[in-house]
């Protein structure tokens, strides 16, 4: 069994008339870096909260970790196995000091407290935010205030953590800190990642990209796979980097992503020309 | 033609308290007539409190604001018309949407200017035209409607005051790649119908490159340079090391010309594809 299934979901608000998850199956397997993309409304967050039982099927199931998300009484369970951070860094911030708002998580499941205090040095370390554990997270940048916040899920130890477009109100540094911390935890932990996204060049940086449009999986592969076709992404409201967008329109038929790719690729291009 | 011009301003924050940290150091601004400025900077540069000034939304420590010559904090009585003259959006407007009906929304505001019932319908229909939503909408909810039509109505609102600047916080954040493209379009349009100044604050370096005819970029509380995006990108270099990104195909063409290229810097794809070629054609035409 996969880490995650889900097994023929279909999820539908309560008065909508419509599904937004439609008849989807999915499985991804522990320690693997996925990003979700798709326009507003092709069901990301909402597939995002079947993870962690914030919602449950209308139709189907959602296991994580062998734990079927719709039973109530393993519902601490798996709040415990899948973190979730959220768009807005000023959303999720309890406490008054860094240290005790990463403290905040564990003190919950009952840690004790000299491992409390283990942990949230540990988790403010791998974020980088050591040096800010007794500051006020008011005084923070975006960027710091999420990695709080990623601080705090990684202190309850999770084995999965979804990120729903957590990076949207930050700047490009801001950014950049938490792509970093985020393939930092993949790498070294092991901790599955599901990371939606409107930015296409975090995108692809993931291992494996999933396309929502409408509730359903339109692509499902590594980046390239995913990208490949530049029209329809544009057609289903995506953009693709500008590396590919370049490419294209100079009539080379390759999916490029990266930059460095692109300057390798336009070398070989271009030759000696333009170097005079 | 000078529109606003911002002299000397300086901002403290928490000023006379051991928090005091200066937010705009001796800002020198002009905006034009009619153009389309950009405001760059990363996190806790300055941009959003320089823009807070240009309303008198904050009121200036030090220095002034002038709008058509004349200062905007002179007559206190008069201030409210100048909101109405430069219309502020924030991050985020949707959040500020208040009313039952998209209608009675758009038109808070021209009712405020004291407009009769006739000249706010007809801005109440243009606006909501300018930002590409049917008049079907007018009777809903705002709640009713998905995050990029809250967006949409919440600026219309701003844009039913015909304000002579119209100053946007960030107007894309959030929001999809489609949806993007679709905002900026429609702002493009009515730039061109009204021939409103734009002032707005932007993270996208690819979208700012777009849109704007001149680019500001504040760096601790100063402005560092101005400039036409042209020659703003030319220093590349120089914005990624004050913490800002700049377009893609910049970077990749910087990479080139340090491996041993000389192709001109670019900051829009088109751009580069026309030098590549360019460079491509015009050595072949020597072979």
């Amino acid at each position: 069994m996969s880490f995650i299934e889900f097994s023929d979901v279909t999820f539908r608000y309560p008065d909508s008339k419509k599904d937004t998850i439609k008849n989807l199956s999915l499985k991804i397997e522990q320690g693997e870096l996925i990003s979700v993309i798709g326009h507003n409304g092709s069901g990301k967050s909402t597939l995002a909260k079947l993870i962690n039982g914030l919602l449950t099927p209308t139709q189907g199931a959602v296991t994580v970790n062998g734990i079927t998300t719709a039973q109530e009484e393993k519902r601490i369970d798996l709040l415990q196995q899948v973190g979730m951070i959220f768009q807005n860094p000023d959303n999720q911030i309890v406490a008054s000091i860094v240290e005790e708002d990463v403290a905040f998580g564990p003190e919950n499941l009952g840690v004790p407290p000299e491992e409390i205090r283990k942990r949230v040095d540990e988790a403010l370390k791998t974020v980088g935010m050591y040096d800010y554990r007794l500051k006020a997270p008011h005084n923070l940048s975006g960027g710091q205030k999420q990695r709080v916040a990623i601080a705090g899920i990684l202190a309850m130890q999770p084995k999965c953590i979804v990120m729903d477009e957590s990076t949207a109100m930050l700047d490009p540094i801001g950014r950049k800190e938490v792509m970093d911390a985020v393939k930092k935890l993949n790498e070294q932990f092991g901790i599955t990642i599901i990371y939606i996204t409107h930015f296409m060049n975090e995108a692809v940086e993931a291992h494996r990209v999933i396309l929502l449009d409408h509730g359903e999986i339109k692509k499902d592969g590594s980046p390239k796979e995913v990208f490949s076709d530049y029209e329809q992404m544009i057609n289903y409201g995506l953009d693709v980097p500008q590396s590919y967008e370049l490419v294209k329109k100079l009539g080379i038929d390759a999916c490029i992503l990266e930059e460095d790719e692109c300057v390798a690729l336009l070398m070989q291009h271009l030759g000696v020309h333009g170097k005079a | 033609m000078e529109k606003l011009k911002v002299e000397n301003l300086s901002y403290i924050y928490s000023k006379g308290t051991p928090f005091e940290y200066l937010a705009l150091d001796k800002i020198n601004l002009t905006i034009f007539q009619g153009e389309t400025l950009a405001v760059i900077g990363h996190t806790g540069s300055g941009k959003s409190t320089l823009i807070g000034h240009l309303n008198g939304l904050f009121k200036a420590q030090e220095g002034t604001v002038i709008f058509e010559g004349k200062d905007i904090w002179a007559d206190k009585n008069d201030l409210k018309n100048i909101r109405f003259k430069i219309g502020l959006c924030f991050q985020y407007p949707e959040y500020q949407l208040f009313e039952e009906t998209v209608y009675k929304d758009i038109a808070f505001g021209p009712k405020n200017m004291g407009l009769d019932e006739k000249e706010i319908d007809r801005r109440v229909r243009q606006s909501l035209e300018y930002m590409g939503l049917e008049e079907r909408y007018l009777t809903r909810s705002p709640f009713e409607m998905s995050g990029g039509q809250k967006r949409k109505v919440a600026l219309a609102g701003i844009l039913a005051m015909e304000p002579d600047i119209l100053v946007l916080d960030e107007p894309t954040a959030g929001l999809d790649p489609a949806a993007r493209r679709n905002l900026f379009e429609l702002i493009q349009n009515y730039k061109e119908k009204s021939g409103t100044t734009i002032v707005f604050v932007s993270h996208s370096m690819e979208d700012v490159a777009k849109l704007a005819d001149r680019i500001v970029v504040m760096n601790h509380g100063k402005i560092e340079m101005q400039g036409t995006p042209e020659k703003i990108f030319e220093h590349a270099e120089h914005l990624m090391e004050i913490g800002l990104s700049v377009p893609s195909v910049t970077k990749i063409f910087l990479k080139l010309n340090q491996s041993g290229y000389h192709l001109k810097p670019v900051y829009r794809v088109d751009d580069a594809v026309r030098v590549i070629q360019n460079a491509l054609g015009g050595a072949a035409s020597h072979e």
